[in-house]
């Protein structure tokens, strides 16, 4: 990446970095203080100790990079008119830059790299949940019930595969967000409501009065992609992990799971529902373009 | 664009600039070599900013225009890699500290040097970890000159560069800027409408009106060129006869003031005087139904 880039990119963390960190930090370490106090319900019986520290882990990185993903989402629409409502649109188009790159460094870093962030950070706290947890429940003698090895290297397997997953689910949400982000350029603060509104409207009309449901079918193959783009391509995590019981043997086998689940990501992207979405993506992300070229 | 005589800085040729009906720059022509200090003069709406806009490569216009040689809104990119520039409006990040603009400028600017920055902030009261949201709106336009004054261009452009401050603050950044920036090889061009108050930094001026340029001159010639004369109120009818460019009072004493000599009778009426800025800048830019009603 050219420097100018990679500066673009640290302007982002400048400018949001406390954000992004209290975010991700703040709801673990809640937890984490409120635990002596609270009760954790876990049916000790049946769950052995390794799976109820998997389970900690794992929905403490899901948490994290959950939350962090849907405020990314929640705010991207805004960061298209973000310099001109600061007033700081003339001073940046002032300094050597292209369009493209100015947007493409706020799109990557908030939709791709904000999230990977919040997941990296929340599956290292989510060790330290799981030895909370562990202790919470079994007692601290129980943490050498759990091969932490084990589970670091599938929670560093976990990552590598939702990191990936994350870039994947990226290229399908593109014409969603880039299209939030356009409408909001162009019609302000209005813009995002009335994509959506229009949609809808657009989607019950020609479901109910021409009884076809394109709209719904469009919008749900892309949802579709992203969820199996991030995990469990093939869907096969349920059956593989039917209960707890099946957890410590599932880690054991994770990082083959993590490859061929990744492959099967990989592979679903040969598809016209993708293509089409990255097709009005940069419509959008053209949209977005000529609005900040104009911007001044 | 390439066959460009180099040692003009900025050359336009037929430049003309519309927003639909409306024409903000209409067919001007001239030239800007290095070693200047432009003062680009004309009222709200002249076609001062929409000039400058396009001499950055941000609008585009018809006609020939080239900035160092480049096509400003062809190679905007490569062209803002050497030139410096404050646009009217500009408002640098608030949510930024002094430190963190140093680190963003050093990356997007090649020709930036942050120890030349830092250098120039220790004439002002700004300090490396103030926040931009919390200095006042003098200090943060002499932050900005300071850093686009780090960038080593051959060419600034400054539009509007001290509105809205107090004359303190105004004054010292055009002592900065002048101390700091120009050296006799470096040009800057100056929008303002402190006219009186750049007077004695500028070495040449352009007048714009309604997208008109109707003065481009040096200082020098304009002092050989332009002749005012104050007069007794006696003389009045005779002069205004002689159909100067504008009539004006200058201390409670009538004058006028002609483009060339004014005519040997009248010489002989009052005092030649040297004419300021401000009154050829009225007396070219002034509606003349406006100078007829208020003579």
């Amino acid at each position: 990446m050219s420097t100018r880039f990679m500066t673009l990119l640290q302007r982002e963390w400048m400018q949001h970095h406390r954000g992004w960190l209290m975010l991700i930090l703040i709801p673990p370490l809640l937890v984490l203080l409120a635990m002596p106090f609270g009760r954790v319900e876990t049916d000790a019986s049946s769950a052995p100790t390794m799976a109820v520290a998997a389970v900690a882990l794992g929905a403490t990185a899901l948490g994290g990079f959950g939350i962090s993903w849907l405020v990314s989402m929640f705010q991207i629409p805004g960061l298209a008119r973000r310099d001109q409502q600061d007033r700081s649109i003339e001073f940046w188009l002032s300094l050597p830059g292209t369009h493209t790159e100015s947007i493409a460094a706020t799109v990557l870093m908030h939709v791709v790299f904000v999230p990977l962030l919040a997941l990296a950070i929340s599956a290292g706290l989510g060790l330290v949940m799981a030895a909370a947890v562990v202790i919470k429940v079994s007692g601290l003698a129980a943490l050498t019930e759990v091969s932490w090895l084990g589970l670091l290297i599938a929670g560093v397997v976990g990552v590598l595969r939702l990191g990936f997953g994350v870039l994947l689910m990226s290229l399908w949400l593109a014409p969603i967000y880039l299209g939030l982000m356009a409408a909001s350029a162009w019609l302000k603060r209005w813009g995002a409501p009335l994509l959506i509104v229009a949609t809808l409207i657009a989607g019950n009309v020609l479901n109910k009065v021409y009884d076809n449901p394109i709209v719904w079918k469009l919008l749900q193959a892309q949802a579709d992609g992203a969820g199996r783009a991030l995990m469990d391509a093939k869907k096969e995590l349920e059956r593989t992990v039917d209960g707890p019981a099946s957890l410590p043997q599932f880690i054991g086998e994770i990082s083959s799971w993590a490859l061929h689940d990744a492959l099967a990501a990989l592979g679903q992207l040969a598809s016209p529902h993708l293509i089409g979405g990255l097709a009005i993506a940069a419509a959008c992300f053209g949209l977005l373009i000529l609005h900040r070229r104009n911007a001044h | 664009m390439n066959n460009t005589d180099h040692s003009n800085l900025v050359e336009a040729s037929g430049f003309s600039l519309r927003y639909g009906r409306k024409t903000a720059v209409d067919d001007i022509s001239f030239k800007i070599p290095k070693g200047r200090v432009v003062g680009l003069l004309g009222h709200n709406g002249a076609g001062k900013t929409s000039l400058m806009k396009a001499m950055v490569g941000l609008i585009g216009g018809s006609g020939q225009l080239s900035v160092l040689g480049l096509d400003p809104r062809a190679q905007r990119n490569e062209l803002l890699t050497s030139l410096s520039y404050i646009p009217d409006v500009a408002v640098l990040p608030r949510w930024a500290k002094v430190e963190e603009l140093l680190t963003l400028m050093s990356g997007l600017q090649p020709r930036f040097s942050a120890e030349r920055a830092r250098t120039l902030l220790k004439r002002t009261s700004v300090a490396s970890g103030d926040k931009v949201k919390n200095l006042s709106k003098g200090m943060v336009t002499q932050l900005h000159l300071a850093l686009i004054a780090a960038i080593d261009t051959r060419l600034m452009i400054l539009d509007e560069p001290t509105l809205g401050l107090d004359v303190m603050s105004r004054k010292s950044f055009y002592e900065m800027l002048i101390d700091e920036w120009c050296d006799g090889e470096r040009t800057v061009i100056i929008s303002t409408h402190q006219v009186e108050e750049i007077e004695t930094l500028l070495s040449d001026v352009m007048m714009l009106d309604e997208g008109k340029l109707v003065l481009n001159i040096s200082l020098e010639e304009m002092d050989s060129r332009f002749v005012a004369l104050s007069h007794d109120a006696a003389a009045a009818d005779a002069v205004a006869s002689a159909h100067p460019l504008l009539r004006y009072r200058l201390q409670g004493k009538p004058a006028a003031l002609f483009d060339g000599e004014p005519p040997v009778h009248l010489q002989a009426l009052g005092q030649r005087f040297r004419p300021s800025l401000v009154d050829l800048f009225m007396a070219l830019t002034r509606k003349p139904e406006m100078q007829s009603r208020q003579a």
